[in-house]
């Protein structure tokens, strides 16, 4: 393994919300290989039930999932004001701007179309947490955050 | 016979006309007073009749109204001027006349206004009416005149004997009733445009007849066969109508008069004065002018009925031939018409039906007759048809409609028809009953629904198509992601052997290309299947074209390749496209170019074509493409070295995308031969300039 560990990485916690295992193993790999602590749920509701419980530095939730899809945990998280600016990266494989559209309808933080590469993910999920770090230290939400628009591959 | 109004003809209008008619007046009046005056004096007692008045009348008569008063004063004058002319020598002679005469003056202005006022369209004499109020004028105003003359008489110095009131009276009612008539009646115009009935035998002889009688009666002073002449008289009138009885009369006044003042005749034979012969003989015209023009008006009334209602009868036939062609033609209609004619009572009953019932609704005209609508119409469809029915019964501008209803067909089964009654009416425009052209429409129905089903299974195959597309894409990108990823991880692993890590880049490389593939294959079914939606937008045309440039710079310099990009200054900076969609078109163009391409320069050049078509050309000093290749080019899965060893992949499929989404931007796409032996990729699409602010916020 010769990614390295990012210092900021560290005791930050990811929920991943990914219906396909192979593609759950994988990210997980990665993404603690960067150093983070990921916690993987295999359907919408579960994820849902595990953010709400504790909500974590952020959250990557696939789109395309059975029963409850990403679009409907991510408004359950942003009508809960416990979860409401808990950073989300959306994750599809549909290509169509209408996906994109609706991420940033519904607030969500970045978008990013599958396949990616480790690299990419890696980077959209440094820049989102650190984001997150900035927020913190300025002890809130600043309104250029909040207005942003979603980042698009 | 009515005599035409004067008043409308050209002499009327001009004072020469007024000049003309008053000159005849007066010649006409002279003339007649100097003919009586002197055929009194010659005959030694005075005249039976007095024609001045009546041929002055006559003429007023036919004169335009407004010259009628100057012929009043010309006729007047005429009389005075005649007697003045034949008592030469006599002192009071034009005093006397002048008084006398008003007399005859307030006549002829009496008998004017009563005419005018009674009968302002002219007289005509073969009406009751018109001759009731003649006679009674010609009784009236000669009295009044007698009146009046008597009274004058006592006014002059010397006697004028053997005047007196009866004398007067009876001369004057006598030129009236006797001349006028035939003067009014002979008609000028009337003659000349042959409207006159031509005299047939019958009626020359009933002349003769009259004539033999009246040379009989009068040229013999031996027997009082005086009653011999109105049967000849009133045969005249029988024959040839009210005007041949005024000439009759006018004739037997003539020769009476001619005759009693020769001294001959059964008046003669009266043993007593001259006064009272005349006084006889005027009698005896009197009545034969009483009994000739009754009897000519009732047999001209007779006539003219006798005409309308030939006329009447003959209308009566055509009307009939009329209504019965018309009844054949139209029953032809209803029996050849392949709709159903049908006439129903405002309730349904069904009072005719054609013959095309047979096919249209299975039944017989003779089934359906006397039935009604309600026993054959389908229950769910009644509520609309009696709302239309009434609709129509109670609005009588109500546009018609067509409906469409079921009716029950003589298996049971229920038939679509297709109906657009309307309303016949009554005088009063109460509804009679509904008129109707009934079509079977269940064929037409069957088809409709079919088509509509067609319609619904296309739409629902095409969102099918689209469906399975996007499940498609994602089912495909799905494991992709993980071959993709697990291969990078064993390739960066460091405890994999040489061998298998050069295996590993293996697969890495193959999924590269499917995932490539697989976005040709899913873009090319969606411009094949036509469900490739664009997504236009303002977009910043060199930051784009930059951008793209970017892409295949390091494969460039990898080759020592030129780069170059040249943008025209007449191309807008920005631009509304769809940016993902022209991007995937340039980048397949120049990354060909860059594959293709060994040494020189890929050069990328946009101009406008005309504004809003942009015209964008990859230009490479490449080998080009050989002539034979070049129509096949932007086909699909054609790629320019097609032989098995196949040093470049791809299932050939990039150029007809290409292609494909040009045509979906409203352009085209197309290769050219470079000059010096390189290759011109464009594409052409429609890209409307956008304003510089709206571009600056997107």
């Amino acid at each position: 393994m010769t990614a390295s560990v990012n210092e900021k990485a560290r005791g930050k916690q990811i929920v991943l919300v990914e219906d396909d295992a192979l593609i759950a193993e994988w990210v997980q790999v990665r993404l603690k290989a960067a150093g983070y602590e990921v916690d993987w749920l295999q359907n919408g509701q579960s994820g849902l039930n595990r953010i709400r419980r504790a909500p974590p530095d952020l959250v990557l939730l696939d789109i395309s999932m059975p029963m409850m899809d990403g679009f409907a945990v991510l408004r359950e998280l942003r009508y809960d004001s416990k979860t409401k600016t808990v950073p989300v990266l959306m994750m599809t494989a549909q290509n169509t701007r209408g996906d994109v559209e609706r991420a940033g309808q519904l607030r969500a933080n970045g978008y990013i179309t599958k396949p990616f590469i480790a690299q990419d993910l890696i980077a959209r999920v440094g820049k989102l947490i650190g984001a997150q770090e900035t927020k913190d230290a300025q002890g809130g939400v600043s309104p250029q955050d909040v207005s942003s628009d979603p980042i698009i591959i | 016979m009515r005599q035409a109004a004067p008043t409308s003809s050209k002499l009327g209008r001009s004072p020469q006309a007024t000049v003309v008619w008053t000159l005849a007046a007066f010649l006409a009046s002279a003339l007649c007073t100097g003919a009586s005056l002197n055929f009194a004096r010659e005959a030694g007692h005075f005249s039976a009749i007095w024609p001045a008045n009546a041929v002055a009348l006559a003429l007023m008569l036919r004169a335009p109204r407004a010259t009628r008063l100057w012929m009043v004063a010309g006729a007047y004058l005429g009389m005075v001027g005649a007697v003045a002319a034949s008592a030469q020598g006599v002192a009071w002679a034009l005093p006397g006349a002048l008084l006398l005469y008003s007399a005859n003056l307030l006549e002829m202005v009496l008998c004017l206004l009563v005419l005018s006022r009674w009968a302002p369209r002219g007289l005509d004499f073969t009406r009751g009416r018109d001759l009731l109020l003649f006679c009674g004028l010609t009784l009236i105003a000669p009295a009044v005149s007698a009146t009046l003359s008597t009274a004058l008489l006592t006014l002059l110095p010397v006697p004028v004997p053997p005047y007196s009131w009866l004398v007067w009276f009876g001369r004057n009612m006598l030129g009236l009733l006797i001349l006028t008539p035939a003067l009014l009646m002979i008609s000028p115009r009337r003659i000349r445009a042959r409207r006159l009935k031509p005299w047939r035998p019958w009626d020359v002889a009933a002349g003769i007849v009259l004539l033999a009688v009246l040379i009989g009666v009068f040229s013999q002073t031996r027997y009082p066969i005086l009653f011999l002449v109105p049967p000849a008289l009133v045969l005249v009138a029988f024959r040839r109508g009210a005007f041949g009885g005024a000439l009759g009369v006018l004739l037997t006044a003539a020769v009476s008069v001619g005759a009693t003042v020769a001294g001959s005749g059964p008046i003669m034979l009266i043993p007593a004065s001259l006064t009272v012969r005349v006084l006889v003989l005027q009698g005896f015209l009197v009545a034969m002018a009483a009994s000739a023009l009754p009897v000519a008006a009732a047999l001209a009334r007779q006539r003219r009925l006798m005409v309308s209602l030939k006329k009447a009868t003959a209308r009566a036939e055509r009307h009939r031939r009329q209504a019965e062609a018309s009844e054949r033609r139209y029953r032809l209609m209803a029996d050849s018409a392949t709709d159903m004619i049908i006439r129903y009572t405002p309730n349904g009953r069904m009072l005719f039906v054609s013959p095309a019932s047979q096919q249209v609704q299975g039944y017989s005209p003779e089934a359906l007759m006397g039935r009604f609508m309600q026993d054959f119409i389908h229950p769910d469809d009644m509520p609309r048809l009696i709302a239309n029915a009434r609709r129509l019964m109670d609005d009588e501008a109500a546009e018609r409609r067509p409906i469409e209803f079921r009716s029950r067909m003589p298996d049971g089964g229920w038939h679509w028809f297709e109906t657009n009654p309307s309303v016949r009416r009554d005088e009063t425009g109460a509804p009679i009953e509904f008129i109707d052209v009934m079509r079977n429409i269940t064929a037409r129905k069957a088809a409709e629904a079919e088509l509509a089903t067609a319609r619904v299974a296309a739409g629902q195959a095409a969102a099918a198509k689209a469906d399975f597309l996007g499940t498609m894409n994602h089912e495909l990108r799905t494991p992709l992601t993980s071959i993709i990823g697990f291969s990078d991880l064993l390739v960066e692993s460091e405890a994999l052997p040489a061998a298998e890590k050069r295996y590993a880049q293996c697969v890495r490389q193959a999924a590269g290309n499917l995932f490539v593939l697989i976005n040709d294959v899913l873009d090319f079914s969606r411009i094949d299947s036509g469900s490739l939606r664009l997504e236009p937008e303002a977009v910043d045309l060199p930051d784009l074209l930059t951008d793209a440039l970017e892409h295949v710079r390091s494969a460039a310099e990898a080759r020592d390749l030129e780069l170059r990009l040249l943008i025209d200054p007449a191309v807008p900076p920005v631009v509304q496209v769809d940016p993902a969609r022209l991007r995937q078109i340039l980048l397949n163009f120049l990354t060909n170019a860059v594959k293709f391409t060994e040494t020189g320069s890929v050069r990328l050049h946009a101009v406008m074509v005309h504004e809003g078509r942009l015209r964008l050309a990859v230009i490479d000093t490449g080998p080009g493409v050989p002539e034979e290749r070049r129509a096949a080019l932007f086909e699909r899965f054609s790629q320019v070295d097609n032989s098995s060893s196949r040093v470049h992949g791809g299932a050939g499929l990039g150029l007809a995308i290409c292609r494909g989404l040009a045509l979906a931007m409203g352009g085209e796409a197309g290769y050219s031969p470079a000059p010096g032996g390189g290759s011109i990729f464009w594409c052409e699409i429609t890209a409307p300039a956008v304003q510089a602010d709206v571009g600056a916020m997107g």
